[in-house]
């Protein structure tokens, strides 16, 4: 599966950045390839380019704020999770993830 | 209203409010410290030298802080509307604060302001060939029109006029008893970051002040930087286990912010956890307040914090104990009374088994 994802969190110095490694780690144990733009307070590093969103299964939100740049995600299947999910129940997350995506084909 | 449309509505308010915030902070600092810095260079009559190096740094920090609520109100309307809530946004937080309503009418302003927008946005049918003109002139119009109404009609006299009343009876007090003036004086100020309650301690303080009257500014100066202060120790050094990452990231500036007296660096603190954080800080700077009263701690300027210091009067010991009793009564409270947040230590695996919904919205 391949997995694009965002994180924003409030001040975007800290959690925004655990986020990125908590769903990277996660991503790579089940073995799924994953891209995670941060959206912290220095601006939006590691950009998803129009060919990440392309040939993605799925979109993941990860934001405790409004993230900038939504409308790319057009016609993608996309999730919706605070920061805090990402972080303490990223592989749950990822896993439930697959099921539906198994389920809806 | 169902128990889960109940916790949308929640979580998304929150989110609004805290996009605002996440855009606010880097307002803050940059204008708290520049006034302080320039506090410092000037010393207690800054304002009266334009052109040297102290009131220029001081002035353009002071125009920056007056940046910090339409970008609040700015950006929560931002979050709910996107980019045509911007402009409203910033214009119903300029009117608070030129009304004096601040934080709190900025806040209430941007929220209304950005839902009235988006309601716009999706209710509104226009032909296409108008349609480009929706997010350039459309939106932006009505949405300053709402901005103005809200703040000069619906919100902004009802909000100004508590003001009036509560600045009326604080002022038939300025009689009593010192330490319950400079304790409603400090309790004032950290109810609400010095916002828009703080503001009628502070407006009575610096009247007085104008009038040759040091000691209730005196008081002020300590108790102002008690809440940031308080906060910053305790989410960084006492009770780490009861803030977020982010909180203690915030903690680490509010407490140089609260040494220069730049009381809203608290407020990441207070907008998250307001029930239990403001009685703590309400104390805790009321005691200071009180105290600094009784020692005959005087200023003669209204801002700066220990770089006030060098021009104030009772520093030693006076203002010194006042603030660490102050301080130290807050983070007693916050040890008692805010909660432990889970922490999530194990590196393998997830860190919570708890079931967790996931919705997939396709489109």
């Amino acid at each position: 599966m391949k997995i694009i994802a965002i994180s924003a969190c409030t001040m975007g110095v800290a959690h925004t950045f655990i986020a990125k490694d908590k769903l990277i780690e996660a991503s790579d144990r089940l073995g799924h390839q994953i891209k995670v733009e941060t959206q912290g307070s220095v601006g939006a590093e590691n950009i998803l380019t129009e060919e990440d969103v392309k040939a993605a299964d799925i979109v993941i939100i990860a934001a405790d704020i409004n993230i900038n740049g939504e409308e790319r995600f057009k016609g993608k299947p996309i999730v919706r999770v605070s920061v805090t999910v990402a972080i303490k129940q990223p592989e749950q997350l990822i896993k439930k993830i697959e099921e539906q995506l198994k389920a809806k084909k | 209203m169902s128990e889960k449309n109940k916790k949308n509505l929640f979580s998304s308010l929150s989110k609004h409010m805290m996009t605002g915030v996440s855009y606010m902070i880097p307002v803050i600092a940059t204008g708290g410290i520049l006034q302080s810095i320039g506090a410092m260079i000037g010393g207690a009559t800054v304002l009266d030298h334009p052109g040297t190096i102290g009131y220029i740094l001081f002035n353009g920090g002071q125009a920056a802080m007056g940046l910090v609520v339409p970008i609040l109100a700015a950006f929560i309307a931002f979050s709910i509307s996107d980019r045509p809530g911007i402009a409203p946004g910033l214009l119903v937080g300029v009117l608070a604060v030129n009304m004096k309503i601040g934080f709190i009418g900025g806040i209430i302003g941007g929220y209304l302001v950005g839902y009235f927008c988006l309601f716009i946005k999706t209710h509104l049918k226009v032909h296409d060939a108008v349609k480009p003109l929706m997010p350039l002139l459309i939106i932006p119009l009505l949405g300053g029109l709402a901005a103005i109404l809200l703040m000069s009609v619906l919100i902004g006299p009802p909000l100004a006029g508590l003001q009036g009343i509560l600045i009326a009876l604080f002022k038939s007090m300025g009689s009593g008893s010192k330490f319950l003036f400079g304790a409603i004086l400090g309790g004032l100020v950290g109810i609400d970051m010095a916002g828009p309650i703080g503001k009628i301690g502070t407006t009575v303080a610096n009247g007085l002040m104008a009038d040759g009257i040091f000691g209730p500014e005196g008081a002020k100066v300590c108790a102002c930087m008690v809440p940031p202060l308080a906060l910053g120790i305790s989410s960084v050094f006492t009770n780490k286990k009861k803030y977020t990452e982010q909180e203690e990231v915030a903690g680490r500036s509010a407490i140089l912010l609260g040494l220069f007296q730049v009381t809203e660096g608290g407020l990441p603190f207070l907008l998250r956890d307001p029930l239990r954080v403001i009685p703590c800080t309400a104390i805790g700077a009321a005691i200071t307040g009180g105290l600094a009263m009784i020692f005959g701690v005087e200023s003669p300027v209204t801002m700066g914090g220990i770089a006030a210091f060098p021009v104030m009067k009772e520093v030693i010991p006076g203002a010194l104990i006042a603030i660490t009793v102050g301080v130290v009564v807050t983070v007693g409270l916050l040890a008692l009374i805010k909660k432990d947040i889970p922490q999530d230590e194990n590196a393998e695996g997830d860190a919570s088994d708890e079931e967790l919904e996931v919705t997939i919205e396709f489109k």
